[in-house]
């Protein structure tokens, strides 16, 4: 690991600072590089349910970028099957050892509350978000009552 | 537990197969040292058929866990395999794949309890053209201690039976001896990292592996935050301010311009992204450096290790340290390449003079380790930054002049390291050369200042016209008719107070 001490203090700063959009924030107790966490998106059609997402750090991390996956379905364009979400901010070749995981977070949660149409992993999702909103909202919303999880109550 | 391929040659397998083969390409290619002879596969003689079979024996028993084969050998093609275990001298099958598809490339053999819909989702790229058979679930009796396998071509493609690669993953079975499953394990990870020390140690050699100072478990010491790197967050051992104004390690830096490069990108300001250039690039910031070898020293016992950071160690290091930053220097700069290397072959020349009046005023060479470290250090790179700013003509003359000095001056010479210091370069080196000792005079001192008319050392005007120094009581005389002592004349607004140093 390059950089245990930035991981530990991320982790620390992150829980301490009690983002309402990003909550239980652990990460694995055996492997630093693992976290898991909340996402509590705002946004219709997503604002009924929670997310479960991994964190997966690499060894060279800050050098290399994080990756994120989803453990919880989720209907999005921007986030697919399997759980794989295409976040810039987060491509290798974008990456820049300086950005925090914070800015990951809200970048992602900025992503699922308003989706990227134009840059989409699954583009029958995002045909149908751009054709026919209130459909899209329609199955986003059945889709997230049937497979999220429930949301923190405060 | 990583799995291994007893089909590596360096494993010592065995093959027999009783069908004629094409010239070439026998049975023994599939297990072959040479890469060659490897890519051509097995493929048995034009006018047979089906069924062929192959038999491979394994030195030591295996415990199988996965066989992955490659059916299809350019426009030929096998369509279907058995695979047969033996069990107290009886052959009997494992496993079997057939009828397969035009598009399938391989066939891979597992258990059902083995394979993992995970793993495989992951390799869903892989998936369309490789098939994928289970073992009978009787298999395991089979397999879990087998010295031989037998694989069966049961059908092709209007073709003669073809096998071109086939790889069978396994540990070293458990009934053999521990020393014995070691031995394999030990030749594996040979096989697939047979440089594996040439690796890290060319690891070490782009950028030096970063020894931090490890505090105790138990010590409760605070670091305070200007030591810590932004980026790595660990104790800085060569601080290094970027142009964004971020104060990051120098091997921060270095790796992430090995990072950088895997892109085809120079080295840059891992905040802004912006390149360095000439103008624009990280400075050692000796200030910091100062303050946390202090605060390291004043807290040492708390630390694990503390890396040896000044020195000789420090010429060494500092080569590859550097090598990033100057190789991207010669590249933007190459003119300064040519002052360079003219720069040290001057530098060379004094100093072998200056080693030979070291050698007739017989100054014993113990002598040099005496200087402090510290001033070593600044020397050098006080020095080596006056040679990439080519202001060449003070280091030399003070290297002819000053013994010790040339010694300093040549083992910077040879870090050949560019670490640029652009301001106070004159200031480093009076600094440096308070700390040094010096074994010949230092040019005479020019002659105390006295007032140009009665020769005291009570001056305390000068005149700006001529630059000369009066006393008062001179001066006085002097504007009388407007002229100095020697002959200048001066008005009175030309007369300013001078203060001494």
């Amino acid at each position: 690991m390059t950089a245990p001490r930035r991981l530990r203090k991320e982790l620390t700063d992150l829980q301490a600072c009690g983002l309402k959009s990003f909550r239980e924030i652990n990460a694995d107790e055996e492997n630093l590089l693992r976290w898991t966490g909340l996402i509590v998106p705002d946004n219709a059609p997503y604002n009924k349910g929670a997310f479960r997402i991994e964190i997966n750090f690499p060894a060279e991390y800050p050098f290399k970028p994080p990756k994120i996956i989803f453990k919880t379905k989720i209907y999005h364009p921007n986030i697919d099957e399997k759980g794989q979400v295409c976040l810039p901010i987060i491509s290798t070749e974008n990456w820049k050892p300086a950005t925090r995981t914070d800015q990951v977070v809200q970048a992602l949660i900025a992503l699922i509350n308003d989706p990227e149409p134009e840059h989409p992993l699954r583009a029958d999702l995002a045909e149908e978000y751009l054709r026919d909103r209130k459909r899209f909202i329609k199955n986003a919303e059945e889709h997230t009552r049937k497979n999220s999880e429930k949301r923190p109550t405060d | 537990m990583s799995l291994i391929n007893f089909l590596n040659s360096k494993l010592k397998p065995s093959v027999e197969c009783e069908a004629l083969c094409e010239d070439g390409y026998s049975a023994n290619n599939l297990i072959a040292d040479d890469a060659e002879q490897l890519s051509r596969g097995f493929l048995a003689y034009a006018v047979s058929k089906p069924p062929v079979e192959i038999v491979f024996d394994f030195p030591k028993a295996v415990e199988v866990k996965v066989i992955k084969l490659w059916n299809s050998n350019g426009a030929l093609r096998s369509t279907a395999f058995e695979l047969h275990g033996k069990f107290e001298g009886i052959w009997e099958r494992v496993a079997y794949a057939r009828d397969l598809a035009e598009g399938v490339d391989s066939v891979t053999f597992c258990y059902q309890s083995d394979y993992n819909s995970r793993s495989n989702a992951e390799s869903a790229a892989t998936q369309a053209q490789s098939k994928k058979a289970f073992f009978f679930k009787t298999a395991h009796r089979l397999l879990s201690n087998a010295s031989s396998l037998k694989i069966i071509i049961c059908a092709s493609k209007r073709c003669p039976p073809v096998l071109r690669k086939i790889e069978v993953w396994g540990l070293p079975s458990r009934s053999l001896e521990k020393a014995d499953r070691e031995l394999v394990k030990t030749i594996w990870s040979e096989i697939v990292n047979p440089h594996g020390f040439q690796t890290t140690e060319d690891r070490n050699r782009r950028s030096p592996t970063r020894s931090i100072p490890e505090l105790n478990e138990y010590s409760t010491l605070k670091i305070p935050e200007e030591f810590l790197d932004e980026i790595t967050w660990e104790l800085m051992i060569f601080p290094t301010v970027l142009p964004s104004g971020k104060i990051v390690d120098q091997s921060t830096i270095d790796k992430h311009s090995e990072v950088e490069a895997k892109w085809g990108r120079l080295p840059s300001d891992p905040f802004t992204g912006l390149e360095f250039t000439s103008q624009r690039k990280a400075i050692l910031n000796l200030a910091l450096k100062a303050r946390i070898e202090k605060f390291l020293m004043e807290n040492s016992e708390h630390f694990k290790t503390v890396p040896r950071s000044l020195g000789s160690s420090f010429v060494r290091r500092s080569k590859n340290r550097h090598a990033s930053q100057f190789a991207s220097f010669c590249q933007r700069h190459s003119s300064s390449i040519g002052t360079y290397s003219s720069l040290s072959a001057a530098f060379y020349k004094s100093s072998s003079q200056a080693s030979a009046t070291a050698t007739s005023s017989s100054i014993p060479p113990t002598k040099r380790p005496r200087l402090s470290d510290n001033a070593t250090y600044r020397l050098e790179t006080s020095l080596t930054s006056t040679t990439t700013h080519t202001t060449s003509s003070t280091p030399l003359s003070l290297s002819s002049k000053s013994m010790p000095f040339s010694v300093a001056a040549s083992s910077a010479l040879s870090t050949a390291s560019s670490t640029p210091i652009p301001t106070g370069i004159d200031h480093a080196i009076q600094q440096a050369l308070k700390n040094v000792t010096r074994y010949t005079c230092p040019p005479a001192e020019t002659k105390p200042a006295t007032c140009i008319s009665c020769k005291t050392e009570h001056f305390s005007y000068e005149i700006v016209t001529c630059g000369h120094l009066v006393c008062r009581a001179c001066l006085v005389q002097l504007t009388k008719d407007e002229m100095c002592t020697c002959k200048a004349s001066f008005r009175t607004v030309d007369v300013e107070r001078y203060h001494k140093l």
